[in-house]
């Protein structure tokens, strides 16, 4: 574990900390490969049929059948066109093909962007290992989550953090608390905790927020909160579903200022996101981030939405 | 032939449920005790927490049960006294509250105020998507929520049952007291006397899986929740029938077989 540097918050990023500190030390295992293993239309994974998609925090791409645009897309189609699948589930299986056809290199962030109910946020907690899914397959570096145990699975876990749109913090636990419970959970020193979450709620003016339990907080509050208790660990992969749905001008603002720390502290981060197309934020698709997405279409209409 | 496919088909269900609940229990103590990337200091803060819920909160209620149980239940053996004579007093006495009041009493006070909350509480943590959001932080939702409850509650009905017999055999000398110069030392000394292994074991046997059966069957039913808010009330009323079945049976049990056992201590059972 570094030593912190004094008073240099979230943002001074240039420095190599997030919060004020440097790398904390968690026993876990770096992960090399993030892939999709989608099932075939009958449900069995077949060698011909199924195809393997990938992507690489640290920007190397394996695709196990050597997924390309032109065969994703027809992968796609045959996907999409499957009598079993449910409409809903198609827009994720062009998700998946986006997926697979992407380079997903250093620092980048994927956007799922898909219409109500188009299985966003299901995907999302499938790339989580919180949801299991029979028409595919999540492999963290090669391992499929569906044969792991929670414990054998930690390891990759703990580089993997998770907001979900509804915050999920503990409704018993002050903000505080909330924030502070990984960190204690997982043995980091209890003074760096504190300082670590100080800083956090320094940093987004949550100090008033502080001790008032999630019910009496407003709603960007829980929101921005959930996010940066899935940052606090420093995992690579960061999976946000819908991270500025709801949001105000200033907390989506204040939110990729976060994101942007985030990606320049840790270089091969791996953002994973859902969102509906038009609260994707134009400062994302202008110059924060690179959105990987295959079909150009696809993105002008991210980008027409935004704007 | 339906009423045996009936009884065939609840008594599975039933198997299932149990086999599914030890299940449950036997995952919560191994992922706490030999998972060695969390740290304990989180889940000990959560047992004490349940223990301050559990045992601490529930002592005014448990003093007013107690006093008044011990008080009815001295007020009888009075009457009975003066039929077979006062030395029966003091082991009707514990036999009475030791054995089969104290744990009976507490247990239903704890599933209606403990068992009841942490069924509704585990609901309410399953609908918010707060056991996903632990889970997600690597925290491993048994270990965190139904271990720290268990060792919590078991704790807190052991301490509570200990607490009620002894408010309750005070109620008892205050309704001596009304009627006889006994001395307190001289009623303390009957009692002491009056006490013996057999109720320990029975003391400690009984509380101790009362505890663990209610505070298992709650964990169990508030996780069984499906996702929708409106099954957290039904999920509780569950608890609450399954924890009272299962503890009222499990008491029982004991008894019988206690009683069993004093029958072919005396002879009267070949």
């Amino acid at each position: 574990m570094t030593e912190p540097s004094s008073g240099v918050l979230a943002f001074k990023a240039k420095e190599k900390c997030f919060l004020g500190y440097g790398p904390l030390s968690v026993e876990r295992e770096e992960i090399q490969t993030l892939s999709l293993r989608v099932a075939d239309v009958s449900g069995k994974e077949s060698n011909s049929n199924s195809k393997s998609v990938s992507g690489s925090a640290s920007g190397l791409v394996s695709n196990s059948n050597s997924n390309s645009n032109s065969n994703s897309n027809s992968n796609s189609n045959s996907n999409s066109n499957s009598p079993s699948q449910t409409p809903s589930f198609q827009e994720t299986g062009e998700f998946l093909h986006r997926f697979g056809a992407s380079l997903l290199s250093c620092g980048r962030m994927l956007i799922y962007s898909g219409s109500v109910a188009s299985g966003k946020s299901h995907l999302l907690r499938a790339l989580a290992s919180l949801s299991l899914d029979e028409r595919f397959d999540v492999l963290y570096n090669g391992k499929d989550t569906k044969t792991l145990s929670f414990e054998e699975f930690q390891p990759l876990r703990l580089n993997i953090g998770f907001a979900s749109v509804r915050g999920g913090l503990l409704v018993n636990r002050t903000l505080r608390d909330n924030l502070l419970l990984p960190l204690r959970y997982h043995r980091i020193e209890e003074d760096l905790g504190q300082k670590i979450v100080d800083n956090a709620l320094l940093e987004f003016e949550f100090q008033k927020f502080q001790n008032r339990l999630p019910a009496y907080l407003p709603f960007e509050v829980i929101h921005l909160a959930s996010i940066l208790r899935a940052l606090l660990l420093q995992p690579q992969v960061v999976i946000l579903d819908e991270p500025w749905a709801g949001l105000e001008k200033d907390s989506v603002k204040q939110l990729l200022q976060l994101l942007t720390a985030y990606q320049q502290f840790k270089s091969d981060c791996l953002f994973v996101a859902s969102s509906k197309p038009q609260d994707v934020p134009k400062e994302i698709v202008a110059e924060k981030f690179q959105i990987a997405l295959q079909s150009q279409a696809t993105l002008s209409k991210v980008l027409k939405d935004a704007s | 032939m339906s009423f045996l496919s009936a009884v065939g088909t609840r008594s599975l269900s039933m198997l299932e449920y149990t086999a599914n609940l030890y299940l449950m229990v036997y995952v919560s103590f191994r992922a706490t005790l030999f998972h060695q990337t969390q740290g304990l200091r989180t889940i000990f803060s959560v047992i004490s927490a349940q223990i301050y819920f559990t045992g601490f909160q529930a002592l005014p209620i448990i003093s007013v049960l107690a006093l008044g149980s011990g008080a009815v239940v001295m007020a009888q053996s009075q009457s009975q006294a003066s039929i077979f004579g006062a030395s029966v007093v003091a082991p009707f006495l514990i036999a009475v509250v030791v054995r089969e009041i104290g744990p009976l009493l507490v247990a239903l006070i704890v599933i209606a105020r403990s068992g009841t909350a942490v069924a509704s509480e585990l609901g309410n943590m399953k609908v918010n998507r707060e056991i996903e959001a632990l889970e997600s932080m690597g925290i491993h939702p048994y270990s965190f929520i139904v271990f720290p409850r268990l060792v919590g509650g078991m704790i807190s009905v052991i301490c509570l049952a200990a607490y009620f017999c002894a408010v309750a055999l005070m109620g008892g000398y205050l309704i001596v007291r009304l009627q006889t110069q006994v001395p307190l030392q001289y009623f303390l000394s009957q009692l002491v006397n009056a006490i013996s292994m057999d109720d320990y074991i029975i003391f400690f046997l009984k509380n101790t899986f009362s505890g663990f059966i209610i505070f298992s069957v709650s964990c169990f039913q508030g996780l069984q929740l499906s996702g929708s808010a409106h099954e957290v009330p039904q999920v509780t009323t569950r608890a609450v029938v399954r924890s009272v079945v299962y503890v009222v049976s499990f008491n029982l049990i004991v008894t019988i077989l206690f009683y069993l056992k004093t029958l072919l201590k005396f002879g009267v059972l070949r």
